[in-house]
């Protein structure tokens, strides 16, 4: 499809200038050069080329800030997506994060080669190969190797994901064969090789019999969800976060949880240890939690809060929630996972002041473009979640986590908020 | 102009035709002594043609440009032979390779990858080849996850005169390949 076709497609002609796109971009507002409408601007005004070799194209988080927002409607999501598969073909391309390691573990892939990356998996883990849910696990062992500069691993997540979907009798297929879901490679042009993921993944979803896939990636569940559907036709499957499941079994009351108690697990050097003052530092579970109080009263209990006989007022750990772009702002589904924060006893969710759809991206995105600006933002977060007085920034996503973490990491002072991920923080509250 | 003139005289004629479809002496003796190389129209040997994968077993030796790649001239030197898919890529530095570099030889058909740099304590750019030390650790892990054997990347070190040993390095490298065999690739 053309641009000329997209342009009619993405309604980018009805740009009235306003100016509302460029007002809720996080890249303008530390980079002076880029706006969602300077960039629509440049390809109707200008000549076609000028776009395509403009380095700026690459700028763009995909975050869906602007269109959300837009009077007129303008879907610049897709217009830059667009922009970027014509500018490939054309033969420009960003600049790639990580010297490329990570585009070159996509590329090989999407070639064919066979990955093996269930190394992660122990003993204590019960998988299986063919059965009913799918466990998509996603880049997550490739990011332990690759990120291993700033501390942090993120298998534990898949570990922790699978224990808590044992714990609720659910068995996941996990596959040593996944490949990448293409997320990446979709949001930043390379459409051929987007298409061969997609297809590989889903022969090996049919192959394994499974009819429901779980994430514990927005940006995963987001590309299976809406992507895969419009590119390949309709899904033979169920496809759902983690976090949703693990609300219906608590809610149904076949997951109990309580308190959590501070691990000091994953904890890269950024976050300080003075917070842990009002994270229940150390505190074992108080009376009553084992058996004692019915379950019902525990968990509306911890609903509401306060009344929470086992969790004082000083030990009630505040948290804050970063919503992933592609969960909260492109999917709706905000909600959800704060349900299942205020189901955990002793957790206030103290939101920062944009949340929700109006939420900040954490900064980077597809691997392509991270400068000085990207670092802005990032910090810029993460002093807005420190405001709130949490102690935790939960995330949803790995890569927010990942984002987050490594600006906290550069710099030198402590920032002093914990980040963690929701599956993690969820099994520490598990008894 | 001067070859219009030359057209005119039958002589000339002839030895046009042989230059174009003749095949040079040289390039037939040459490949009587080396068994897998093939001879194209124009009498050179194939698979000196960097677009082609000529065999199932090429590898790609990283060689960093001070000691290794004078290891590697001296190999020839003193009359050492290796196979001729193994294809020498020179950089200044060992230090300058990074995962992707290593990753993107497999995609493009590599089976197998040494990288040969100078000792540690050699290092023209002091940490060097220290750095490429961790990069081709970090390289052996993401290659195990991505389905291609640990043992397809090696690291050697090298100094000037040990062509020798470049050789009999790339030669046990190279049989060693041979044995693990052809990366599975799906071909969609």
């Amino acid at each position: 499809m053309s641009l000329e076709q997209k342009i009619e497609e993405t309604k980018a002609y009805n740009c009235v200038e306003c100016g509302i796109c460029t007002g809720s971009c996080p890249v303008s507002r530390v980079n002076p050069d880029f706006s969602p409408r300077l960039m629509v601007e440049k390809l109707l005004l200008g000549p076609q080329d000028e776009i395509l070799s403009d380095r700026e194209l690459w700028s763009c988080l995909t975050c869906k800030t602007c269109s959300v927002r837009c009077p007129a409607q303008v879907d610049y999501n897709e217009f830059m997506r667009a922009a970027r598969v014509a500018a490939r073909e054309a033969g420009f391309e960003g600049v790639d994060t990580h010297a490329g390691v990570l585009r070159s573990i996509m590329e090989l892939h999407a070639k064919g080669f066979r990955p093996a990356g269930n190394n992660w998996l122990d003993s204590s883990l019960q998988t299986c190969t063919r059965g009913n849910d799918f466990y998509f696990v996603g880049c997550l062992p490739y990011f332990d190797v690759v990120f291993r500069n700033i501390e942090l691993k993120s298998t534990p997540i898949a570990r922790s994901a699978v224990k808590l979907m044992n714990l609720v009798s659910i068995i996941p297929v996990v596959s040593r064969n996944e490949r990448c879901c293409g997320h990446d490679f979709y949001w930043s042009g390379n459409y051929d090789g987007f298409e061969k993921l997609a297809r590989y993944n889903l022969k090996l979803i049919s192959d394994s019999g499974a009819s429901r896939v779980i994430f514990t990636c927005p940006e995963g569940y987001h590309t299976f969800s809406k992507v895969y559907p419009s590119v390949l036709g309709e899904l033979k499957f169920e496809v759902v976060h983690l976090a949703d499941v693990l609300l219906e079994k608590v809610k149904k009351g076949e997951l109990k949880l309580g308190p959590i108690c501070d691990r000091g697990e994953e904890k890269p050097r950024g976050a300080g240890g003075r917070g842990r003052a009002t994270a229940g530092g150390g505190e074992r579970r108080v009376s009553g939690d084992e058996g004692q109080a019915d379950p019902e009263i525990k968990r509306e209990a911890g609903l509401s809060g306060d009344g929470q006989e086992t969790v004082s007022e000083e030990s009630r750990v505040k948290v804050t929630f970063q919503d992933p772009c592609r969960m909260g702002r492109m999917m709706g589904q905000t909600e959800g996972i704060r349900e299942l924060l205020g189901l955990i006893p002793g957790i206030e969710l103290v939101e920062m002041p944009r949340n929700r759809a109006n939420a900040v991206c954490c900064g980077s995105s597809q691997w392509v473009t991270c400068t000085s600006c990207n670092k802005q933002i990032q910090l810029d977060r993460l002093a807005e979640a420190r405001e709130t007085g949490a102690s935790i920034l939960v995330t949803a996503c790995p890569k927010c986590r990942i984002h987050l973490t490594c600006a906290n990491y550069d710099k030198d002072r402590d920032l002093d908020i914990e980040i963690r991920d929701i599956v993690s923080l969820v099994l520490d509250a598990v008894r | 102009m001067q070859v219009d003139e030359r057209r005119k005289t039958p002589e000339a004629d002839q030895s046009l035709e042989d230059v174009e479809s003749g095949e040079p002496r040289e390039a037939l003796e040459a490949a009587e002594s080396l068994e897998d190389v093939e001879i194209g129209e124009r009498g050179d040997a194939l698979n000196r043609d960097e677009t082609k994968v000529s065999s199932n077993s090429n590898i790609v030796i990283f060689t960093c440009g001070w000691y290794p790649a004078i290891a590697a001239d001296n190999a020839g030197v003193v009359g050492e032979e290796y196979p001729t898919d193994a294809r020498i890529v020179t950089m200044t530095c060992a230090g300058r390779l990074s995962p992707a570099l290593i990753l993107d030889a497999f995609g493009s058909g590599a089976q197998g990858v040494l990288v040969a740099a100078c000792k540690p304590e050699l290092c023209h750019y002091v940490n060097g080849s220290s750095t490429c030390e961790q990069v081709v650790a970090e390289t052996r892990e993401l290659a195990e996850l991505l389905g291609i054997s640990s043992e397809r990347i090696h690291l050697e070190a090298f100094d000037t005169e040990e062509g020798k040993r470049f050789a009999d390095c790339v030669n046990g490298f190279y049989k060693k390949i041979v044995e693990l065999g052809v990366i599975a690739v799906e071909q969609q």
